[in-house]
């Protein structure tokens, strides 16, 4: 009843039913406010509005963290908040006063912005078990090797014909040796296909807090099937079964079954496939995701949703994308554990912007903890893909972590969050490393090349990890793809540069040097000085001014450095295409 | 560098080798000591910032062998980066090389002629002559090598031995002749199962200046009993020498334990051993008690599925639900941080994390067993200790037999 009441008082701040939606941040207010498209005092009662629903939202007896704390998180960060923080606090303490009872769910994370620059923010995430910085780059751990194998030759890489066999074959995959351009391709194309059993490949609990990783992927399908989850929810859930301290996320399986299974078929009920075990049909819905996940127990979990390549075009990806609006109700439904888990709502639509911008909606109504931004790498452009998380990540909610699903490449990661992203997840470094490729600050390395042979120089001379102080080229180069070891080294340098990015990023956005010359020295050594002056550009200007994109160009160049041994990272076509991004406010009929 | 410090009743010794490893730090192993094996200079699944989590300073001394390093890398290259210890960067640790590992790199008596040693390689069968050899280990700096050999099976013929004893004196001339590095030399014996070829074998090489002695042909078609008297055939000279001696272990761990015991009373000194590795392929850990002449206790009982009393086989479902961790009390990271059922998960999905806590694990726990036998050895317990391991073996297998024999009949009933 008392809820009923507040409700209605808070009815007159908001001017439309789209109070969760519209939830702007001041700056954009006020920028707006500036350029004559909206009335300030409308806005920041609407923005009163919303900082009043989410103090009572947080007004949860059950809930671990104090009021004050979480409030703090999304309010007090910004100075012009402070006399809304009191206003809303003062009102926050009526309601408990007279005892209202919770509105509706509680997060238990919080997402606390430390900086920014144009669209990119560095922030700090609160989670159960870990307080991560973000952006952040989760490693996953890859599958069984010998449970499928891509093979693709060069030329059919060319046109980005892909295909992926399953079956029992086994590791190490001869005919991939000439053709590991090829396989990087499969990389982005299937980039989330390879989960988490509950490691990652090759490197112990204590090792990766070494290298910094805050957060861990695990694949629900595949602990669904082997340990089973009801097995992990039995043993104490999976932060204590693998004995991981720190933060975890599952998935919702769905990639999985489309992408490894053949016949796999999605009606609205959710996703038919043939069990691996047995080979019968099963059925995988909305509600059965969200329950596996509770039962393991990650900080993160994902909804499930309606997956489809995005080089598919016509009506398949508007029913993906309604389909998705409607199974994230069946799983917000289902879920559980809202206090100890968080439930993250995925962005669908393909490359559509205006499908996109309806499930963005869609999903912002629902008011969730965070949102993820699916279906993209998937074989797309480099163009397309930016562009849509461009789109989404201006029409998430500031206050919300945002996550690019299987995005991997450090130029990527970059990309994502100078457009204001967050978290990514990727096999890429921990794959890539056992076949044999480091990842250095001027692109790759590929250490099976015979010029390693005899170099005695470390994998990437600037590098402080554990691999790059003690061991030379030559020496890994003996051990890559021969050895188990050599893939175990491999992968604990690449996940520690990925880790070292990511770093650099949170601390360059706070310093505000975000994108500066340095890091791009850092990131790309580009042959010529006009490309820089291009990817600058690029980042540089705040969107919507204009987003200029950069493309790769179709294949990797195969060409070794003068200087170093170094593969270039796909050199970048310097093609400026005036992407028009209306990204604010898109038009929708 | 070697030192002898505590003798047993009868051969068995305890001793102490010095060693100076890389950056000129000196590393003190008390023997009868185990060498880990290793792939191309690191052990093969544990990495090297996880090796200090061994027991130190037992596991301070790696064997590898130089053949792996065919593969890829010149004995330039390896010159240039400055040896072994710089390149690996393990300053603290000891290196000992033999030419053959008994995993990939084994001798092939067939392909040897009298120019060089055959073996069946990663890269293929390669003959590897004593300059070529020589120039890996030269390269390599190790702390101690072996000599070239000529190792034969037990099945040939006398002629064939006596060949193979002639050949390998005589790279061991060439070896010393060709040696420029300060590496202590370990001058291989040989003479398949005849007592009267290891002996005359023994005699020659002790005649040069070698610091120690390699066993080598054994593990190659020769019984358990055969060994002991070629065994003391060949230490029966000499009192102040380090003897490495690869026990070829595919086998049960019985065998083993005894096969090191049995060594360890012939008075050899450093093992070299493949059992680590053999286990932790076939997801085996080592569970048995080494210290039962201190606790005196043999409650044992036969309740280990998938395995016997001295290792569980942690691929078996009964371990699916068990979060106790592999021995109760081992201070060992794998114990120490993670439980029977996540490792038979990991095993389950081929995860290689599986490997490595197995690795970790079962080398623990055989130095553990060998540092019992230094304690027996010091005590002057050595044959009390060889007894009571053989005793509780007898026993645990009878206990076994009788357990299973007992679940037949009720399957009968």
């Amino acid at each position: 009843m008392a809820s009923a009441n507040l409700t209605l008082a808070l009815y007159p701040f908001i001017s439309d039913s789209d109070i969760f939606g519209d939830n702007l941040g001041l700056d954009e207010i006020t920028s707006a406010s500036q350029s004559g498209h909206m009335a300030p005092r409308l806005t920041r009662r609407r923005h009163l509005a919303t900082c009043c629903f989410q103090m009572i939202q947080v007004q949860n007896p059950t809930n671990p963290l104090p009021v004050k704390e979480r409030v703090a998180g999304t309010l007090s960060t910004h100075p012009i908040r402070a006399p809304l923080f009191v206003a809303a606090a003062a009102l926050c303490f009526f309601t408990a006063a007279i005892s209202i009872s919770p509105v509706i769910c509680v997060f238990c994370l919080l997402h606390q912005i430390l900086g920014r620059f144009n669209r990119a923010r560095a922030a700090q995430l609160t989670l159960p078990h870990f307080v991560c910085q973000t952006p952040l780059f989760m490693p996953v751990g890859t599958q069984v090797p010998g449970c499928k194998c891509c093979i693709v030759t060069v030329a059919e890489a060319f046109q980005n014909i892909v295909n992926v066999c399953n079956g029992p074959l086994r590791y190490p995959l001869r005919p991939l040796r000439n053709t590991e351009t090829a396989v990087t391709r499969v990389n982005f194309l299937h980039t989330a296909e390879a989960g988490v059993t509950g490691t990652i490949k090759g490197l112990t609990t204590s090792q990766l807090e070494e290298i910094g990783c805050q957060i861990i992927l695990g694949n629900t399908y595949h602990l669904a099937l082997r340990p089973t989850s009801e097995l992990i929810d039995e043993l104490g859930g999976l932060h204590k079964f693998m004995n991981w301290p720190r933060a975890l996320l599952t998935d919702s399986g769905g990639f999985q079954m489309v992408s490894l299974l053949h016949l796999a078929d999605i009606t609205e009920k959710g996703v038919t496939f043939q069990s691996p075990v047995d080979g019968k049909p099963m059925l995988l819905t909305p509600e059965e995701s969200i329950q596996i996940q509770n039962r393991i127990g990650a900080d993160i979990i994902m909804a499930l949703d309606d997956v489809v390549r995005t080089t598919i075009t016509g009506p398949r990806i508007e029913e993906a994308m309604y389909r998705t609006l409607r199974w994230i109700d069946r799983c917000i439904e289902a879920h559980k554990r809202p206090n100890e888990q968080n439930l993250f709502g995925i962005v669908q639509g393909g490359l559509d912007p205006v499908l996109r911008d309806i499930c963005v909606r869609g999903l912002v109504d629902r008011n969730l903890p965070g949102y993820a931004i699916g279906g993209l790498s998937g074989g797309e452009d480099k163009d397309s893909f930016w562009r849509v998380v461009a789109q989404c990540t201006a029409s998430l909610p500031e206050d919300k972590p945002r996550y690019v699903m299987g995005v991997g490449y450090p130029l990527d990661i970059v990309v994502c969050s100078a457009l204001g992203a967050d978290m990514y997840d990727c096999v890429y470094p921990t794959r890539t490393a056992r076949f044999g490729t480091a990842l250095i600050p001027e692109g790759v390395l590929k250490l099976k090349h015979r010029a390693m042979a005899d170099d005695t120089r470390p994998i990437d001379p600037t590098c402080m990890c554990m691999v790059c102080k003690n061991y030379t080229r030559a020496y890994i180069h003996c051990l890559v793809t021969k050895d188990a070891m050599g893939s175990q080294l491999l992968s604990y340098h690449n996940l520690y540069y990925m880790m070292k990015l990511s770093n650099d990023l949170h601390s360059s956005i706070i310093e505000g040097q975000f994108p500066d010359g340095e890091l791009y020295a850092y990131m790309y050594p580009l042959q010529s000085i006009s490309e820089v002056i291009f990817i600058w550009l690029t980042l540089h200007f705040p969107l919507p001014a204009g987003l200029y994109v950069a493309s790769y160009r179709k294949c990797s160049q195969r060409v070794m450095f003068p200087s170093g041994s170094a593969m270039p990272w796909r050199s970048l076509e310097s093609i400026s295409l005036p992407a028009v991004l209306n990204s604010q406010h898109p038009n929708i009929e | 560098m070697f030192t002898v410090k505590a003798w047993s009743k009868g051969r068995a010794r305890s001793g102490i080798l010095q060693i100076v490893g890389g950056s000129s730090c000196e590393i003190a192993i008390e023997t009868p000591a185990l060498l880990l094996s290793t792939r191309k200079g690191l052990p093969a699944f544990i990495s090297p910032d996880l090796l200090p989590s061994l027991p130190s300073p037992d596991s301070h001394i790696l064997q590898f062998s130089p053949l792996h390093f065919l593969e890829g890398l010149t004995p330039e290259t390896m010159a240039n980066c400055g040896g072994l210890h710089q390149m690996l960067g393990l300053h603290e640790y000891g290196f000992a090389a033999v030419p053959r590992d008994s995993i990939v790199c084994l001798p092939e008596c067939n392909g040897t002629n009298k120019i060089g040693a055959s073996f069946e390689t990663p890269c293929g069968r390669l003959l590897i002559k004593s300059l070529e050899y020589m120039k890996m280990i030269s390269s390599m700096k190790p702390n101690l090598w072996a000599t070239l050999a000529d190792e034969v099976p037990a099945w040939v013929s006398i002629k064939r031995n006596k060949n193979s004893v002639d050949r390998t004196v005589r790279w061991l001339d060439e070896c010393i002749a060709l040696s420029s590095t300060g590496g202590a030399v370990f001058g291989a014996i040989v003479g398949g199962s005849s007592v009267e070829e290891r002996r005359r074998c023994a005699q020659e090489v002790a005649k040069r200046n070698v610091s120690g002695y390699w066993l080598g042909g054994f593990g190659l078609g020769e019984s358990m009993d055969e060994r002991s008297p070629l065994l003391n055939a060949v230490t029966c000279m000499g009192s102040d020498l380090r003897i490495i001696y690869p026990s070829k272990s595919r086998g049960r761990f019985v065998a083993l334990g005894f096969q090191v015991l049995q060594g360890i009373a012939s008075g050899v000194d450093l093992f070299d051993s493949t059992y680590i590795y053999d286990l932790t392929i076939g997801g085996f850990a080592l569970i048995f008690p080494f210290d039962q002449i201190e606790r005196n206790v043999s409650d044992s009982q036969p309740s280990a599925i998938g395995g016997d009393q001295t290792k569980i086989n942690l691929k078996a479902t009964v371990y699916r639900k068990d979060i106790s961790p592999i021995v109760d009390g081992c201070s060992c990271y794998a114990c120490q941080n993670h439980t029977k059922a996540y490792i038979n998960h990991l095993l389950n999905v081929h995860e290689m994390l599986a490997q490595i806590l197995l690795e970790i694990h079962n080398t623990h726990h055989y130095l553990g067993f060998f540092r019992a036998i230094r304690q027996a050895i010091k005590e002057g317990k050595f044959e009390q200790f060889r007894q009571q391991f053989i005793e509780n073996r007898r026993h645990q297998i009878f206990a076994a037999s009788l357990a299973h024999q007992a679940g037949k009949s009720c399957t009968l009933c």
